[in-house]
């Protein structure tokens, strides 16, 4: 049993000597405590100030577990796959199941604690009002479950693929189809009659009632009498050790022959078979090329991209057609309004992955060795990566052609809002700013791959955002508010400004030490 | 002719940790010079320094006359520096590779066809141009690494342990091509630990240990120095210790050692007697037949051992 658990051991006695872990923890207890007092202060501005708190951190914790856990766990075996030390731990008498534990549990652990946490500090939002300790422990048990569901999704991917990234692609597509599954399998259930409704129908409310985020807001309804054990609870355990039993089934499988780190995809494949029967040359823009390759995915992909989103937005109009309004001009507000929300989010993860790629395989430094400025290649860099987005920006003017004089007048009135103006730019300020932070940590941070480096920047922004705002709400500053959101501009764009310096600055050092 | 690479003084501090402490030295042009330490001593730290990747702290730099604080786009545009990992995307096929980085020098696509077909050619990896390189062997990457350095015909050619993880073969190949290169007119300056392939290859060589410089000059130089009393390597038609009896009693001879193994012969002479050409002629005088006479140089590992210190760096 000893021999099973050395690597756990091993990495926990490391995690416990480190500061980092404690630090973060304790960041986030002292967050939550500083919320409540912000909640307190302000109780008379709200009817359940408990409610509203606790709601808002269970939401943060839903999709930290969702989107920064996934990758956090995918990373388990995939991370000795990339550096090519199966082997050697194999030779050293590690076994499968010593490794899968020994990569696994700390992780859990890990993630465990960072929730295990805040319990205390939740608890004394019951006193605030509008939640019952009950709840609270209900919702912590949605939470520990969807972890551990996460947790061994994110294994069992990390086991299957060769790559990191792979692994969080696997990970999150099943998520993802297990969010959008429900909906679908409702409209097929309205659609049809008969047993394949009935299954249809029965299997959505399957999944949904399994699902993390439909269960905490049922417990948060008011008025619910939550059970500790519920359907959720059970299916996420039972799914999960499903999962983590597959992973140790097709460990040795998977993981018996090292590859070269980076994979060659599909496209590649395809863009190598067409350059052999007609080699395709790179243009004026190298650098822009070759990033419109390998993160936009080059043409094919690209003209997949946007019938993908194409296809959605019309099916999206198909089915929420009202017989009293136009076809094209409701394809038009879904193409636009899709558009804008997915370009928000491919933005953060292209801000994300423009340098990882390059730094992870240390090919930065024989970048950086071309005759331009480090300026020049990561302007150049950015650009290639913005290609990923050519899908999105020609729905959107498709959406803005089919909207036609609706869209010029919205726009024309929006701009006569000075109010709601400088909101808008108060908010886009702050993307921009999420996007240098979310480059910054991908380039800082040993986890940086792109989930864990939006994550940490989503968090960053909303932890700071909040306590900014915490302060005004404690000074009572509701009067005169445009002028504190002029401020508020002024010191994000100052901050998104310096941090812009501080990522040249920091792409020249790993430049010299890759 | 100037030098193409000018080190003076220069110190590199990391953190707390002293990199380089105060070497100098100089590289001449179209010379094969070699950069031998021990693990931790700064060789790659010194290549970076000379690559314009990082700017020295203390001391000066200069590489073709420009200082590397000042001018980093023009040595740039005349180096390729090849580093000691492998750095390459993975994903695009040889050819690709190398058109992607001759576009990014800024070659037209007629200039681009002709370099990448010559860098092709030189580094005999032509027929596999439509390779993805994750595909390929460590050696053939290793050429594709030194295509892709040749891309901008460059001056001078900083090489970071090319040699290292290469089985026989490859290493063989490699030199061949590093030996064609200098036969061009190229500047290379190579790190290794491989020292005998050094010494073959090489005109001058640096040695460095903790920091600091402990040798810099000629290759020949550094192989005869310490041999103050001249030692010649014979072999002659008689047995090993007929030879001895016989070598000891020619003038000016003050030892004769037999080598193990070997029907050689190790024969120290005093040269205010003797010197080389009286010692053959004696040889022959007496009678013996001369199977093989030749100077006795230290090789590069025993000059290595001799000027670098025991154990590691803290």
């Amino acid at each position: 049993m000893n021999r099973i658990l050395a690597l756990v051991k091993r990495a926990l006695q490391t995690d416990a000597r480190q500061l980092r872990g404690h630090v973060i923890r304790f960041l986030l207890g002292a967050f939550i405590l500083w919320m409540l007092f912000v909640y307190q202060a302000t109780a008379g501005l709200s009817t359940a100030p408990g409610l509203d708190l606790f709601r808002s951190v269970m939401v943060c914790n839903y999709l930290a577990i969702t989107i920064a856990g996934t990758a956090f766990f995918s990373s388990a075996i995939t991370e000795e796959k990339e550096e090519r030390t199966l082997g050697l731990l194999r030779m050293a008498g590690v076994g499968s199941t010593s490794l899968i534990l020994g990569k696994w549990i700390p992780r859990l652990i890990c993630a465990a604690l960072l929730l295990s946490v805040q319990i205390p500090f939740n608890f004394l939002s019951v006193t605030l009002g509008g939640v019952l300790w009950q709840q609270v422990v209900a919702c912590y048990l949605t939470l520990f479950a969807h972890l551990y569901l996460v947790g061994n999704l994110g294994l069992l991917a990390s086991v299957l693929m060769s790559s990191t990234a792979s692994a969080c692609g696997l990970a999150f597509g099943i998520l993802i189809a297990l969010f959008i599954l429900p909906m679908l399998l409702s409209v097929l259930a309205m659609e049809t009659s008969g047993f394949i409704s009935q299954a249809a129908s029965g299997l959505a409310n399957a999944i949904q009632s399994g699902s993390a985020q439909s269960q905490i807001s049922e417990i948060l309804a008011t008025g619910a009498n939550p059970a500790m054990w519920n359907f959720q609870i059970i299916s996420n355990l039972i799914v999960g050790t499903v999962f983590l039993i597959t992973s140790w089934l097709f460990f040795d499988v998977f993981t018996r022959n090292e590859k070269e780190p980076g994979s060659i995809g599909l496209f590649d494949r395809l863009r190598r078979r067409r350059n052999m029967t007609r080699r395709r040359r790179i243009g004026s823009y190298p650098i822009i090329w070759k990033d419109f390759q390998f993160i936009g995915g080059g043409r094919i992909f690209i003209l997949l991209k946007f019938g993908i989103y194409f296809g959605l937005a019309v099916a999206i109009t198909f089915f929420s057609l009202r017989t009293n309004r136009d076809i094209a001009e409701m394809l038009g507000g879904v193409l636009f309004g899709y558009s804008i929300f997915f370009l928000f989010i491919e933005l953060a993860i292209v801000s994300a992955r423009v340098f990882r790629y390059e730094l992870q395989e240390k090919t930065w430094s024989t970048l950086v060795m071309l005759p331009r400025s480090i300026r020049e290649i990561a302007y150049a860099k950015v650009l290639g990566g913005l290609t990923t987005t050519l899908p999105l920006f020609a729905c959107m003017f498709l959406g803005i052609i089919l909207l036609g004089e609706d869209f010029w007048e919205g726009l024309g009135s929006l701009m006569q809002e000075f109010e709601a103006l400088l909101v808008i730019t108060y908010l886009l300020l702050q993307y921009l700013l999420g996007l240098h932070l979310s480059t910054f940590c991908s380039i800082v941070a040993k986890w940086g791959v792109w989930p864990v480096a939006i994550s940490m920047a989503a968090f960053i922004m909303i932890a700071s955002n909040m306590v900014v705002i915490s302060f005004f709400a404690l000074a009572g500053a509701s009067d005169g508010w445009e002028a504190l959101v002029v401020i508020g501009c002024m010191i994000t764009g100052g901050i998104t400004l310096a941090l812009h310096h501080m990522i040249g600055d920091r792409l020249q050092a790993k430049a010299a030490e890759s | 002719m100037d030098p193409v690479i000018e080190i003076e003084n220069v110190s590199h501090l990391f953190k707390q940790h002293r990199a380089l402490d105060g070497i100098s030295f100089q590289v001449s042009p179209e010379s094969l010079h070699g950069f031998v330490g021990p693990n931790g001593a700064g060789k790659t730290t010194t290549l970076k320094l000379i690559c314009t990747l990082l700017k020295p702290q203390v001391g000066k730099i200069r590489v073709f006359g420009h200082d590397v604080r000042n001018n980093v786009k023009a040595i740039r545009r005349r180096i390729g520096y090849m580093p000691d990992h492998f750095s390459m995307y993975r994903q695009m096929t040889v050819f690709e590779y190398l058109d992607f980085f001759a576009a990014a020098y800024g070659f037209t696509l007629k200039e681009r066809n002709r370099i990448v077909a010559d860098v092709l050619a030189l580094t005999d990896m032509d027929v596999r141009k439509d390779d993805f390189i994750q595909g390929l062997s460590r050696g053939m990457q290793q050429r594709v690494s030194l295509a892709r350095v040749l891309v901008n015909d460059p001056d001078l050619l900083l090489l970071d342990e090319p040699a290292s993880g290469l089985d026989p073969r490859a290493r063989i190949e490699l030199m061949e091509i590093l030996r064609e290169l200098r036969r061009m007119g190229k500047t290379i300056f190579i790190s290794s630990h491989i020292l005998s392939e050094l010494a073959e290859l090489c005109d001058s060589v640096t040695i460095i240990d903790r920091g600091k410089t402990k040798y810099s000059g000629p290759m020949e130089a550094l192989l005869d120095q310490q041999t103050e009393t001249p030692t010649y390597r014979i072999r002659v038609d008689l047995s090993a210790e007929e030879t001895e009896t016989q070598l000891s009693a020619l003038p000016g001879v003050l030892s004769v050692e037999g080598i193990e193994g070997r029907s050689d012969v190790r024969v120290k002479i005093d040269p205010t007697i003797t010197d080389g050409n009286q010692l053959l002629s004696a040889i022959i005088a007496s009678g013996m037949i001369v199977m093989h006479f030749g100077r006795d140089q230290r090789h590069l590992n025993e000059a290595f051992m001799d000027l670098t210190e025991r154990g590691v760096r803290s």
